[in-house]
Formats: structure tokens, sequence, C-alpha cells
């Protein structure tokens, strides 16, 4: 065995704290080293031309690195191997950056630390085995979760790339948020002019099945290789057969609050979301039917021109298999009632942004109009509130929403237009407007009139006139002023939450979620797509605030990865599987239970013993579902569980030299 | 100060602006003309604070303000505004405006010594003296 030892410098990173080249020295006195060297760049080309002409040179078949973390440029380092005719399992790499030069002031000691990590790897790399993956099949199949604006998009683009897509959606339309808004800020084109055909193109799409008012129930299985169960609610509409004409939900005597209008509205309990739902066909709210609660009614079997209705028709689940998963569910509003300064819920007039976004929709509550819900008149004085809930670590999200200050100026900008009598105050805690002609949009509202007051709103209350207007106390820090503004309309920028439920889903696909609830990106700047969980791909907002351009530039970038899976075909399993060692192994199946990919199960071999054959249950690893935790290994009394990569052998050599 | 106060008539707006060809509406308060004002210490109102009153068409507490007479036109602010105000042109257009309304231009120095010469130069340029 000939080990090379490479110690990086890391520019000034390790070199400033680490004295390198005694490290390198005293590496070329550990046993069965026979060649040692420090460099600028370990990972640049120079450094890998070093390490290549020294495996040459020296006959080197271990290379012991001492640079980074290995979450870095371990796969670098294991490509340059592979290259070389070695197995890519014979690198090993002692992380002196983040583990000692990054958290140590004294040069002396994190040397003498650094050599001993290094001391370490070698020891480790004695007993490395050679490792190889599996290839995979892929499925050449999506599923897109969430048929908001992202999920559209990521499954025209698979779609379009010649694969078949399934799009779930929990709602009895797809559309998500984009369509409850009026217009899309920094260009106030028409959202729904925008969303609508895209909606249609993605139910007319050969590739696309749609699964409208449908829930994943189940996932099951890995990357290329997703099986899931898809639960079908029942709409009560056979959607074969009935033609969208509407009649049912004319005579429906019964009504309910419109959730795409924010409540501002009333729906029939036979519904379409909206007027340009995708698909037009309505579905029974079986929780507000008459007929279901009391078995009565039944107006819109008798009424339906096509016998569409059907009470009978039960949830169905449906199991597919596929190769990626694309997560796309959005986000929900905070509900602002428990930042009780704002007087939410208690005054008609103190509404949410996106309950104006619905009444400045023609095909809104009010048509188009914006009213004071107290009194059906046009407010004159609007008073907006921006971070409401938002950068709040106290009763709110300490995040910021990142849309709310563009469309507040939207709001501004579109009263302004609609009715140039109307006067609008913003306050802000300071205004974001990152993003292409953004500023430009913000300039456009202050030269239209919208009043920027810098500072929080501490108190809204009514002014108890005969117009029944709030008063809206704040302070404004430019004028170094309290002010007060006698209202007729206050506007709250809510903040932008996970959806109810998104932590079900990341239960669902094995995702991480972040302390806001939003899904972890595998790395925040180089994988913002991915996820820690292979084959599975994030778009859109439940990944974290995001406006239109960017959730579907996200969409794009997240189908991309699916297609490049399926043009692969196939993928490499993790080649850091767990091993059972037979000869070992009790059978006791301890590990069985622990293992969160239900990889293990139990297999029989027979042997020998005293002249008879006898059959010995042992645990088996599946090596396409096992994704190398170590939990087995950790846990089996027999020692008969290893981890390729971390054997026991290994640890423990690295434990002795120590 | 409680809102809607308005104390600038759509004329007067209309003459600011006419005097001084620029938008107080752009100001995006970054505060830095009061940044770098030498002579802050004996104003009321800071340069922002002016430009927000103006801004928010509140003419009248300006007026009022020792800041108009204070301001020496050094125009530190002027040469840094990011948003290319010329917040010291806003204040020459505001002075203007004062000595404009008393009667026809007779401006009458109380104190000779207290006002600034920039404020008789600048009233004589703009009363065509
Ligand atoms: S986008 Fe603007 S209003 Fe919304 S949270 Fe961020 S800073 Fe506040
Ligand atoms: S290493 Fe982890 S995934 Fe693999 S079998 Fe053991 S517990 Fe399961
Ligand atoms: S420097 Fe210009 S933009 Fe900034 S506060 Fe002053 S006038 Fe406004
Ligand atoms: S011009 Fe006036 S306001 Fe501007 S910096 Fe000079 S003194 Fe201050």
């Amino acid at each position: 065995m000939r080990v090379g030892v490479f110690i990086c410098w890391c520019g000034s990173n390790i070199k400033t704290m680490v004295d390198v080249e005694k490290v390198a020295k005293e590496a070329e006195k550990m046993p069965r080293v026979v060649y040692s060297q420090d460099v600028q760049y370990l990972c640049s080309e120079v450094g890998q031309a070093d390490i290549s002409k020294a495996i040459d040179q020296h006959k080197l078949d271990r290379i012991v690195i001492g640079a980074c973390s290995p979450r870095m440029h371990e796969s670098t380092f294991q490509q340059l191997l592979e290259s070389k005719g070695l197995n890519p399992y014979y690198v090993e790499i002692a992380n002196i950056r983040e583990q000692c030069s990054w958290v140590h002031t004294d040069k002396d000691k994190a040397t003498v630390k650094a050599t001993e990590l290094v001391k370490k790897a070698v020891a480790k790399s004695y007993h490395a085995i050679p490792l190889t993956s599996d290839l995979l099949k892929v499925n050449k199949k999506a599923l897109v979760i969430g048929g908001g604006i992202a999920g559209i998009q990521a499954a025209l683009d698979i779609a379009d790339a010649g694969y078949p897509v399934d799009l779930v959606e929990q709602k009895p339309s797809i559309g998500g948020r984009m369509a409850q808004f009026d217009k899309t800020f920094p260009t106030l084109d028409c959202s729904a002019c925008i969303l609508t055909p895209k909606m249609v193109e993605a139910a007319t799409h050969e590739n696309i099945t749609l699964y409208t008012y449908s829930e994943v129930e189940n996932v099951a299985g890995y990357v290329g290789n997703f099986k899931v169960k898809i639960k079908q609610k029942a709409k009560s509409v056979k959607q074969d057969i009935c033609n969208g004409c509407g009649d049912c939900m004319a005579k429906c005597p019964k009504k309910v609050a419109n959730e795409f209008d924010e409540g501002n509205s009333k729906r029939k309990a036979i519904y379409t979301l909206f007027p340009q739902a995708v698909p037009n066909k309505p579905v029974i709210d079986r929780d507000s039917c008459i007929y279901y609660q009391t078995g009565k009614c039944g107006l819109c079997e008798k009424i339906c021109p096509t016998n569409a209705i059907d009470y009978n028709q039960e949830d169905e689940i449906v199991e597919n298999e596929y190769g990626a998963i694309i997560a796309a569910t959005g986000f929900d509003i905070k509900d602002p009632q428990d930042l009780s300064e704002y007087y939410y819920g208690n005054h008609p007039d103190v509404i949410t942004s996106l309950e104006l976004e619905r009444l400045l929709n023609a095909s809104g509550p009010t048509s188009g109009k914006v009213i004071r819900p107290s009194n059906g008149k046009t407010p004159e004085k609007i008073v907006f509130v921006q971070c409401v809930g938002s950068r709040d670590r106290n009763k709110g999200n300490a995040y910021c929403s990142k849309v709310c200050c563009l469309y507040t100026a939207k709001h501004t900008l579109l009263l302004n237009e609609k009715f140039p009598e109307t006067e609008s105050y913003v306050f802000n805690i300071d205004v974001r407007t990152g993003g292409k002609g953004y500023e430009e949009f913000y300039e456009r509202a202050r030269h239209k009139g919208a009043k920027y007051l810098r500072g929080q709103v501490s108190k809204i209350e009514p002014l108890g006139d005969a117009d029944n207007k709030l008063l809206v106390r704040g302070y404004d820090s430019s004028i170094g002023e309290q002010v007060e503004i006698e209202a007729d309309l206050v506007v709250l920028a809510t903040s932008i939450e996970p959806k109810v439920g998104a932590s079900k889903i990341a239960g669902l696909l094995g995702l991480s979620s972040d302390s806001d609830g939003f899904f972890s990106e595998a790395h925040p700047k180089l994988k913002p797509v991915e996820t820690q969980a292979q084959g599975i791909y994030l778009a859109g907002v439940c990944q974290g605030p995001k406006d239109i351009p960017e959730a579907v530039s996200q969409a794009s970038g997240a189908s991309a990865k699916a297609i490049i899976l399926f043009n692969k075909g196939e993928v490499k399993s993790v080649p850091t599987t767990a091993m059972v060692n037979e000869e070992v192994c009790s059978g006791c199946m301890q590990c069985k239970p622990v293992c969160p990919y239900e990889a293990i199960s139990r297999e029989y071999v027979t042997e020998r013993v005293a002249g008879k054959e006898v059959k010995r249950p042992v645990a088996s690893i599946n090596r396409a579902l096992c994704q190398g935790c170590g939990a087995c290994a950790g846990l089996c009394r027999s020692g008969a569980m290893d981890l390729g990569g971390f054997t026991s052998k290994q640890i423990m050599a690295e434990v002795d030299t120590l | 100060m409680r809102f809607p106060t308005k104390t600038a008539s759509i004329k007067e707006q209309e003459e600011l602006a006419d005097i001084i060809q620029k938008n107080v509406k752009d100001c995006y308060q970054c505060l830095k003309c009061s940044a770098g004002c030498p002579l802050t210490e004996h104003m009321d109102y800071y340069p922002h604070q002016v430009m927000l009153l103006a801004k928010m068409d509140l003419y009248k507490k300006v007026f009022d303000s020792k800041t108009l007479w204070v301001c020496a036109s050094c125009l530190a602010c002027s040469s840094r505004c990011p948003r290319d105000l010329e917040p010291a042109k806003v204040m020459e257009g505001l002075r203007a405006m004062i000595i404009r309304k008393r009667g026809e231009g007779n401006v009458e120095v109380v104190n000779p010594k207290g006002v600034p010469r920039q404020a008789l130069i600048s009233s004589m340029r703009k009363l065509r003296r």
C-alpha cells in the first residue's frame, strides 16, 4: 500500500491558521506514506495535475487530502482517482478548513490538530475497500404536486420535452394563487390573460394528465422509481358526461363563502372555482351540500340536462409510478387577526391585500369596483400597511415576504388609475425592490402620488364619526413626528406562509423544511431546485417567498433537472450502502424497523452444521433503497452491519491513531 | 399631525414645480441631503424633511420654518442627491414663493444683518430687479 498525502492551502483560508508545510512534513513520517506535498489550490486544475503526476511517479494507491469539507470537493477527487484507474473510494479527506483553520485562533495548536486529522485519515485509508454503484433504471414519467403557476410551468416543460407528466391539484381547478390576482407587477399585464392560456395548454397537452380535487396519499420508492398513491376526491359530477352548462350551479339553493374571493362573495355547494376554471366542470362540496347533510334537495340532479350528477361517486385511489417528483405546493397568507393593533376582523374596512386584489379583479365580488365594504362607497383615503406579520419575530414570521412592497406599489398605481381621486398612504419599514424593472415601478408609484411614510403602524381604530372611518396612527421617522390618518380603507400586506399541509407533504416526500416550514433545497446557492432526496425537486413559493418570474424560472429549472434524469435513463445508486456480514448476523432483525428507507429484509442462508443442512435467517440490504444513513450499522449488536466507506474497521483505525 | 392635511393649493404646487423644474415626489427619503448639510444644527426642519413636506403638499410648515433662511445654498445636497432633485433648488423655489407673495416683490428687510445674502440676491433675480 502506497499512500500519498496532499495538504491544501485553500489560498489563505487554511494557510493563515495552519502551517501547511509543517503538516505535509509530518505526514511524510506517517507509516506507509511514500509521498507528501502542500499545494496552493488542490481543487484547481494545477492541484489536480499535481496529484495525478504523483500517482504516476510514486505509484500511489491511496490518496489522503487535507483540505475543505468533503461536501465541497469529495466528488472532484473521486473523479480524478477514477480517471487514474483507482477506485474512487480510495480517497480520504481530512477537513482541515471548516473543522480546523476556520474555528481556531492559535496557529500552533491548529497545526497540531490538522496533523492529527491527517493522521487519522491516513489510518482510515489503510482499510479502504473498493465500492461501486449500480445503475438503476429510471421510470420516465414525472409527478408535479401543485397546480399553481409553478406547477403548471414545470409540467408544461417536461411534457414539451416529450415525457408524460401527472399534475395533482387539491382544488377543483388548477391556476393557484396567480388566478386570484388582478394585474401583475411591474408590467401591469392582466394575470388571468397570461395565466389562462397556460392552464388550457396544460389541460389539453397530450403528455399531461390532470388530477384536480386530488391529493397525494403515499409516496414510496426512490429516485427513478417512485410509487405514489393519489386520492381523487369524489367530485359527484361525472366529468366525462358534464358539458359545463352551469345550470346546476345556477339552481343550487345552498350558498357558502367563496374561498376564491377570500370569503367576500358567495358560491354554491356545487361550483367551479372561478369562471375560467380548468377543468371547467363543477364539483359538489359535500360539506356544504344539503343532499349530503340532510338527504333532501337533489335539485342539481333534477336540473342537469346530461344526467351527470352522481351522488354515489366514491373517492378513488390511483397508483402510479414516477421517475421524478416536483413539489410546487405554494403558499397561504397569514391571517392578520392575531396582530390586534390592526383591527382586522373588527372593522369591515380593514382588509388584506389579497382581498383588495379580488376587489380590483373584474371577475371578483364587486366586478372590479373598489369599495369600502362597510358602505359600498368608493374610498378616498387608503392606508397601506406593509410587513404585516413579516419581519416580525414576535407575533409573525421573521422573514421578508418579498412581494408585498411591489404589490402594494401596484395597488396604489391601479387605484390611482381607476380612481384618480384616491390618495394612498403607504407605511413601510423600508421598501425592497430587487428585480428587473422593480425600482422603476416603485418610482412610478411615488410619481403618481403614493405617499410613503417610514414607520410601522401602531394602532388602527374606528374614528367614531358618521362615516365610521378609521384612524391609523403611526410615526414617520422622516418628518420625525407622530402622524394620524383618517382612512376610508386600510389594506394590510400580509405575510406569506407555507401552504397548510406542507409539512405533511414534506413527510411523504422525505423532504426537510426550514424553521419557517418552507421546503429546504439541497444547497442554497448551487442546488436551489434540488432537495436532499434524489429525484425530488422544488418549484415556487413552497421553497420560500418568490414573485411570479422567479417561481416560473425555478419551475423550468426543476423540470430541466427531471428531464436530465429522464434523458439519461438511469441513475447511479448510492455506493456507500450498508453491508451485512452474514456469518456474524444473528438474524434478530432489530435493524429492520430503524431503517427509514425500508431497505432491510429477512433472508435465509443454508449452511451445513454438524453434517446437517440448516436454514438460518439473516438481514439483507436492498442496495437500490439503502441511502447509507448508517442507522442499522450503529444499532446492530452483533456487529454484523457495516457501512461502505465507513466500516467499523475504518472508524476504529481512526480512533486508535489519536 | 393628522392626515388628510394639505396646505398647498394646486396652484402653489404648480408654481413650485414651475420654478424648480423638478418633481419633488421623486424623493425617496434616503436622507443624503441632510447627511451632508453643514447647517443642520441651525435648522428646525432638515433638508430631507423639507423635501418630504413639499412632497406631501405641506408647504405651510416649510414656509414657517427657519430652515429656508438658514440654507446657505452651498449646494452640498444638490451635488449628492441620488435622485438629482437638487434640494437646494427646492429651498430656493420655496423661498421665491414666499418672496413673491409679499406684494410685488417689495421685500422688507427687517434685519439686514440676519438675512442671507443669497436670499436677497435670489429675490432680486426672481423678481427681475
Ligand atoms: S416585501 Fe416589503 S412589505 Fe413585504 S415583507 Fe418584505 S419589506 Fe415588508
Ligand atoms: S444504512 Fe440506512 S438506509 Fe441503509 S439499510 Fe441501513 S438504515 Fe437502511
Ligand atoms: S438626497 Fe435627494 S432623494 Fe435623498 S432625501 Fe434628499 S432629496 Fe430625497
Ligand atoms: S444647500 Fe442648503 S440645504 Fe443644501 S446642504 Fe447647503 S445649506 Fe444645506
